[in-house]
């Protein structure tokens, strides 16, 4: 699915943007492809992360364990697509809410705190928007602990707000191919 | 029956105590197994420093690894898996400092080494990045890299490293320059198999913490297949090779001896029918062992494992000493009278061998040196002990009589004269086949000496060959009055390398230069920097209308004045382990200054090299080439050797000649030993082998051999005369008993060193075929040197 992300750096009064693709194989593997400003490719597998070049060459590579505010933030994409509940409360604490006034029924808005100190330590928390997600709502709400979405698509995600301590943001737009 | 005990507990005795001394040696014994001790001391200097500079280096802590899927094609998208996962895990293991299977990681850390020294190391400086449009243009392109997936570095260097310095230094003191990329990581020439370079936590000499890190790559191996199938994992370098050739040592060592002792038994059984006598045949050899093992620590400090592999093949000779003593014992004599009167001819053989050793302890090669010392105590001591202490033992031993089998050597013996001429010519045949082979004659690989099992260096080689970088045959040695001397020097060479790789002459290169720049281009890149106020002034020049915050860089002003303040660094001064393994292979301290490398990869012209690199002018530099440099120094060693080993046959003929006075005996058995060993090397040539230092240490001990079984087979032929019959008392057995015993001794050795022949250690291998032959050839070759035909008993 396409996606456009907007990063916030303290030191820079500019919102930062890309865009892009995203591409998740089930269980674990993440690929990101972005296309501007630059052509270049992410592989998220396990706590490894390579980018790649556009030639495909890869030109370095990071353990995402290291840096536990990242990985929180791909663990939370990732369980999120899968629509795994268990996974997601497993490293963060959620609270889901929908919002009856707002302009497009069967809204809602998850916020994640992540629960490991590690991660803490330089993520605030996640926030998404989302719309009727059945499966996932349910796994939160009703601790069935199963989580599966029982078929329905499980891109139901509309953005994931990455806030860090530090004040930093990561929004990442998702918009599922039509 | 209370004899038959005694006999044991005699023999078993001094057998046991024996054996407690000789652990007590080995227990206290210093070994070494390296190859260096085989070099000799005052060897080609630029190899010495070569070989210091890989020994005190990284080199020796780098482990190479090779992987490949078991099942399935080995795509390039696969490899880089295997290969990342096997790389995570092995780090995992906590074994190893580094593992590089040629992608950059920017794990946490691992650009820490180059930050602290990015405005003084290579790449060489851009002053134009400092100027306000130079920092405009970096600060653009760093919001490009902010919205780029690296962000998280750079995010973490902008405040101190707005221009990214610190990644380009990264970029260049980690790049290998080495292996073929595929998809980020490094695979084989072939393109089957993912290559990786391991580097262990620290130097272990000690045995566990060396097979613990060998054992952490089976771990991490086991760890990949969990998730990724079955792989094959190929590992080489130091570290497996002394691990894996230690395995092998022990391996090999209980299977030579498992297959070499009971032949042993076996042939002295059939001849003497006494398992006492096995045991008693067992004392003198013990003895001799642990004295030469113990002379060689307390003389060299250290014992080179070849020089206890040589040692063990002593079995094969010193064990004739008891046998001489058994094999002439007779009923109305006791072992006593039997020692005695054996003791002359006994003696003559061992001061004549020993004495041809002797001129090997002095040689400049420690490992010829410890072989000389070790052979002659163990010699000495072997038959002192067969002259002074075996009759104890074997005192109670009753011995079944001799068989008159024997006697029909007798007429062979004296027939065989005949054929001394025949036998004269076959040496003559010999010694022209190997001078029409001349250098050919010659092994002239190093590593043909190396005590690694052939398996293990073939794995490394092949997996060397694969990193192509690591085994370079041209090397340009670089000497300088001091390190700095050194780097100057490499850096006048740069230009020119740099057009070579141009032109195609030389495929790459690696010198320290490429990497560390010299003090005086360092301080001359640090004065061209702003100072403190310039930088500001143009930091806020190229920061308007840029979206940094102010202040933002306040960290990066910091650094640059800081390095600008403190001057230039020297290879001493880069402690991080990352970039000291970087010097250490590529510079040395020595004693009359520095010497720096600069390894030459793919060279194609080495003429159009050495050309241009006198056309430098610049001094203290020249090209080595290492294969003529090997060959050369073997070459050298094998001069000094054979000389040693010509003065030896000097010496041993000068004994000879002092123990049997008269000049016919003298020439007799000095042409049997010389035909032995002319007929030995003849024979090894025909069978297609080149020649070591090892094969020349075997012909020693053929001449050994030969010299002792020609002085019994001459005391037999001797006794065997007409008037000395009838003076002896029973001289009518004493050449039959001589013979006998001969016989024993030629078949023992025969059969111990064909087992050898065929173990995995070259050395081994070499020494045990040269010596099976000699032993035969020896006895084949005494007997008709020494055969009293009808002409030679009339002249006599």
């Amino acid at each position: 699915m396409a996606f456009r992300e907007e990063r916030l750096v303290t030191s820079v009064d500019e919102m930062l943007e890309s865009r892009g693709r995203l591409i998740y194989e089930p269980p674990a593997r993440l690929e990101k492809i972005v296309e501007q400003p630059r052509r270049e490719r992410a592989v998220v597998e396990g706590d490894r992360m390579s980018v790649f070049d556009a030639d495909g060459d890869e030109v370095a590579t990071f353990d995402l364990a290291e840096r536990p505010g990242l990985k929180a933030s791909f663990d939370a994409v990732r369980a999120l697509l899968k629509g795994d509940a268990e996974a997601l409360r497993a490293g963060f604490e959620v609270a889901l809410s929908a919002d009856p006034d707002g302009p497009a029924p069967g809204a809602w808005e998850m916020r994640l705190s992540p629960k490991g100190e590690d991660a803490g330590y330089t993520l605030s928390r996640i926030l998404i928007d989302g719309q009727g997600a059945p499966g996932l709502s349910g796994g939160a709400n009703g601790g069935d602990g199963g989580g599966a979405n029982g078929g329905a698509a499980p891109c139901q995600v509309k953005t994931i707000d990455v806030r860090q301590r530090d004040g930093g943001r990561r929004v990442l737009h998702l918009r599922p191919r039509s | 029956m209370r004899a038959g005990v005694q006999a044991f507990v005699r023999a078993g005795v001094l057998v046991a105590l024996l054996l407690a001394a000789s652990a007590g040696v080995f227990a206290l014994l210093p070994l070494r197994a390296d190859l260096t001790v085989l070099l000799p001391e005052q060897q080609s200097q630029d190899l010495a420093i070569m070989n210091q500079a890989l020994r005190s280096g990284p080199a020796g802590r780098t482990v190479l690894i090779a992987l490949e899927p078991e099942q399935g094609e080995a795509d390039p998208e696969r490899l880089a898996e295997l290969s990342r996962a096997y790389k995570a895990a092995l780090l995992e293991t906590g074994y190893y400092a580094r593992v590089v299977n040629g992608s950059f990681s920017l794990d946490a850390g691992a650009l820490d080494p180059f930050r602290d020294y990015r405005y003084r190391l290579n790449p060489p400086l851009d002053p134009g990045d400092y100027t306000a449009d130079g920092l405009s243009k970096k600060l653009e392109e760093l919001l490009v890299e902010l919205r780029g997936l690296g962000s998280p570095v750079i995010e973490d260097l902008m405040a101190d490293d707005p221009t990214l310095r610190t990644l380009e230094v990264a970029q260049l003191w980690r790049d290998s320059g080495g292996p073929r990329k595929e998809n980020g990581v490094w695979v084989g020439q072939d393109g089957t198999r993912a290559l990786l370079v391991a580097l262990s936590e620290r130097e272990g000499f000690d045995v566990a913490r060396q097979r613990a890190v060998v054992a952490a790559l089976e771990t991490a191996e086991a760890a990949v297949e969990a998730d990724h199938g079955p792989i094959t994992l190929t590992t080489a370098g130091p570290p497996v090779i002394t691990v894996k050739g230690r395995e092998t040592v022990n391996a090999e060592t209980a299977r030579l001896l498992g297959l070499s002792l009971p032949v042993v038994a076996l042939v002295l059984l059939v001849a003497f029918y006494r398992v006492s006598v096995v045991l008693a045949a067992a004392v003198p050899l013990i003895a001799g062992f642990a004295a030469g093992a113990a002379a060689v620590a307390g003389v060299f400090g250290t014992v080179h494992v070849t020089t206890l592999g040589f040692g063990a093949t002593l079995v094969g000779v010193t064990v004739d000493y008891p046998l001489h003593l058994f094999a002439h014992q007779r009923r109305t004599h006791g072992p006593w009278a039997t020692a005695r009167r054996i003791w002359p001819a006994l003696r003559l053989g061992v001061v004549t061998t020993a004495i041809g050793f002797v001129p090997l302890v002095f040689s400049s090669f420690p490992g010829v040196a410890q072989l000389g010392l070790f052979t002659l105590v163990a010699l000495v001591v072997a038959a002192l002990v067969t002259r002074y202490a075996l009759p104890w033992t074997a005192q109670p031993i009753q011995l079944p009589e001799t068989r008159a089998l024997w006697d029909r050597l007798a007429p062979l013996h004296h027939w065989s004269a005949r054929l001394r001429w025949p036998a004269l010519a076959l040496a003559v045949a010999c010694v022209g086949l190997m001078s029409f082979k001349g250098d050919a004659l010659w092994e002239a690989d190093l590593r043909a000496l190396s005590p690694t099992p052939a398996e293990l260096k073939a794995t490394d080689k092949a997996l060397r060959a694969d990193l192509a970088a690591t085994n370079p045959r041209f090397l340009v040695a670089i000497q300088g009055e001091d390190a700095q001397q050194v780097l100057a020097r490499g850096e006048a060479l740069l230009p020119t390398l740099r057009d070579l790789r141009e032109t195609g002459v030389l495929a790459g290169f690696d010198t320290l230069a490429r990497y560390l720049p010299s003090r005086a281009r360092q301080a001359e890149r640090l004065a061209a920097l702003p100072d403190r106020a310039a930088l500001q002034d143009r930091l806020a020049k190229a920061t308007a209308g840029l979206p940094f915050e102010p202040g933002t860089f306040e960290a990066f002003v910091d650094d640059l004045s800081a390095a600008k303040q403190a001057g230039p660094v020297g290879p001493g001064d880069l402690q991080h382990p990352a970039l000291r393994s970087r010097v250490a292979n590529l510079l040395v301290e020595t004693q009359d200054g520095a010497r720096g490398f600069a390894f030459i990869r793919g060279l194609r012209d080495p003429a159009a090299l050495d050309r241009a690199l006198a056309d430098t002018q610049v001094s203290g530099v020249r090209l080595l080439d290492l294969k003529v440099e090997t060959e050369s120094l073997l070459r050298g060693y094998r001069t000094e050797t054979l000389t040693w080993i010509a003065l030896g046959a000097v010496l041993a003929a000068l004994a000879l000649g002092a123990g049997l006075r008269r000049a016919r005996p003298v020439m007799l058995v000095s042409a049997a030993v010389a035909v032995s060993v002319l007929a030995t090397a003849g024979m090894l040539v025909v069978l297609g082998t080149s020649l070591t230092v090892f094969h020349l240490l075997g012909l020693m001990v053929v001449a050994g051999l030969g010299l002792d079984y020609a002085i019994f087979l001459r005391e037999a032929a001797e006794s065997e005369r007409p008037r000395a019959a009838a003076k002896a008392d029973d001289g009518d057995t004493h050449g039959r008993d001589a013979r006998r015993s001969v016989v024993i001794c030629a078949v023992t050795s025969t059969a111990v060193f064909a087992i050898l022949g065929g173990a995995e250690f070259p050395m081994l291998a070499q020494l045990g075929t040269t010596v099976a032959i000699g032993a035969a050839l020896s006895l084949v070759f005494g007997l008709i040197f020494t055969g009293r035909g009808q002409k030679a008993g009339q002249a006599a």
